[in-house]
């Protein structure tokens, strides 16, 4: 546990020092300040705009970090050897995974508080009245970018080619927005043409269901309203997932040769 | 050790498919649309890319400011790209507006018929059903400033089937009654209303301090232009309240 962690810190730190992270918050500002554009455009509405400008984008430029560095990070380390480095001293090879891992998600958790960080102080001066709402709704997108970086790191490990494993999760995040969608075909089409929808089906059985974490869309309902955060589900759902890709690429991992 | 990595690839299918069955299959499946969408080819792979990411609202908030900027822009401009429709609900030349003289605020717009203006309100309704703001603003721009209440029913209508129990709408179908039968006492008593709510939009408020003016009521419409300046986030209509003030001496 202890190495895990030790590996994940110094993940951590290296990621911070890399220059991706650094493009990837110029980036989110430049992205933040076209937001206040466009809500200068949407007029009555700019408090809106701003919103979900602002959390989509922060929602992405997460989901890019994560997963490029999930999809490059260890098959880097596999083919400039220096994973040897690591691997030649007492640290298992699910323990370096896990801890790679957690090192990319910590620093991806630190660059989504930077960005969210700003694009509230630009919420709070154009007058947007603060709801909690916020953070589980930042919670439910930081959760979506950790099952979708275990993916990747799996995906990556499986293809061994970084850009297979990044397009295969590119399809896979959008196709798990559009699970509710894909449920409700295969339930209306699903009698008359199974062969058709077959595969289908099987695929809404699989994918991870993005949707469940995607709070942003009730962001606005009138205040005194309640709206449900299903908690225990998002870390039931969260966890297990990520649990199941890890352990495919941990068991992947350890029985490559380099 | 050769079943191992099928095994193991097995038993995280398997997990994933107990995990959809635990939390996922649980949640309110999505019905079909009772409405039946309406998308125009215009946006829809821009729609679909969002929706792809997640960002339904995001699709929406482009609709809006597509609209607004429809709209907002002179009507040959647009032309090329806005959706045409059909004509036949056109009551521009049957039904002279007391409204819409050469005194009327909005007259600096330079009038217009927009036809593309309800079309593009329902496509952001297509997209998110609750927000109601996209209908307010059409079918107000529709009624009051275009001469066309009968395509701002329409928006209405259609908005209503998606979202019944919205009171807005409820409300603003009482505004365009008042205003098809011409009494414009009627209009205010509504528009008074409409007005109390923080989703309707500037151009409503617009159209009732003017209302106020030319029914003689000189101290509510000061306080409806002082609240639009102090208020609202569109530019034009500060512009156009700060020159009713003046008018009015406020």
């Amino acid at each position: 546990m202890r190495s895990i962690l030790v590996l994940a810190l110094n993940s951590w730190m290296e990621n911070l020092r890399n220059r991706f992270f650094g493009m990837t918050l110029i980036f989110a500002g430049v992205v933040l300040y076209l937001s206040m554009l466009l809500g200068l455009l949407a007029c009555d509405q700019e408090v809106r705009v701003l919103l979900d400008f602002g959390l989509g984008f922060i929602e992405l430029m997460g989901l890019f970090g994560a997963v490029y560095c999930a999809a490059t990070v260890v098959l880097r380390e596999m083919e400039t050897k220096t994973v040897y480095m690591i691997l030649t001293r007492p640290v298992g090879r699910t323990s370096y995974l896990l801890g790679r891992y957690l090192g990319l998600m910590l620093s991806v958790a630190a660059a989504m508080a930077i960005m969210a960080g700003g694009h509230l102080v630009i919420l709070l001066v154009k007058g947007w009245g603060w709801r909690s709402l916020y953070l589980w709704a930042l919670g439910g997108a930081f959760l979506k970018v950790l099952v979708t970086g275990s993916l990747a790191l799996f995906l990556a490990l499986s293809t061994t080619s970084a850009l297979s494993a990044l397009s295969i999760t590119m399809i896979l995040w959008s196709l798990g927005h559009f699970l509710p969608e894909i449920r409700l075909m295969v339930r209306r089409f699903g009698s008359d043409s199974m062969i058709v929808m077959a595969p289908l089906q099987a695929v809404s059985w699989v994918i991870p269901d993005l949707q469940l974490f995607n709070l942003r869309d009730k962001l606005d309902l009138p205040v005194g309203m309640a709206v449900s955060v299903p908690v225990g589900a998002w870390l039931g759902y969260g966890a297990g997932y990520c649990a199941v890709w890890l352990f495919l690429a941990a068991f992947l991992f350890k029985r490559k040769e380099f | 050790m050769r079943l191992g990595l099928p095994l193991a690839l097995a038993g995280g299918l398997g997990m994933c498919v107990l995990l959809n069955a635990v939390f996922s299959r649980r949640q309110a499946a999505l019905t079909a649309d009772p409405v039946g969408i309406q998308l125009s080819e215009s946006g829809a792979l821009e729609s679909a890319f969002l929706f792809g990411m997640g960002m339904r609202r995001l699709a929406a908030d482009l609709g809006l400011i597509r609209m607004l900027l429809y709209y907002g822009g002179s009507e040959e401009e647009f032309s090329g790209g806005a959706p045409r429709e059909a004509d036949e609900d056109h009551d521009h030349a049957s039904h002279a507006h007391a409204l819409f003289d050469s005194d009327h605020p909005e007259r600096s717009f330079g009038g217009g018929r927009y036809p593309g203006l309800g079309p593009m309100a329902m496509r952001v309704l297509d997209l998110d059903p609750s927000y109601s703001y996209p209908t307010l603003f059409a079918a107000g721009a529709l009624a009051f400033n275009l001469n066309q209440p009968q395509k701002a029913l329409w928006v209405i209508e259609y908005a209503m089937k998606r979202d019944p129990m919205n009171r807005r709408y409820h409300e603003y179908v009482a505004a365009v009654g008042a205003h098809r039968k011409g009494t414009p006492k009627g209009v205010i008593e509504v528009l008074e209303r409409l007005v109390l709510d923080p989703e309707c939009p500037t151009m409503m408020k617009n159209i009732l301090g003017f209302l106020y003016y030319k029914n003689g009521q000189k101290a509510k419409a000061i306080g409806i232009y002082r609240g639009i300046l102090s208020e609202s986030r569109d530019p034009s209509y500060r512009g156009l309240a700060e020159r009713m003030l003046q008018r009015l001496g406020g």
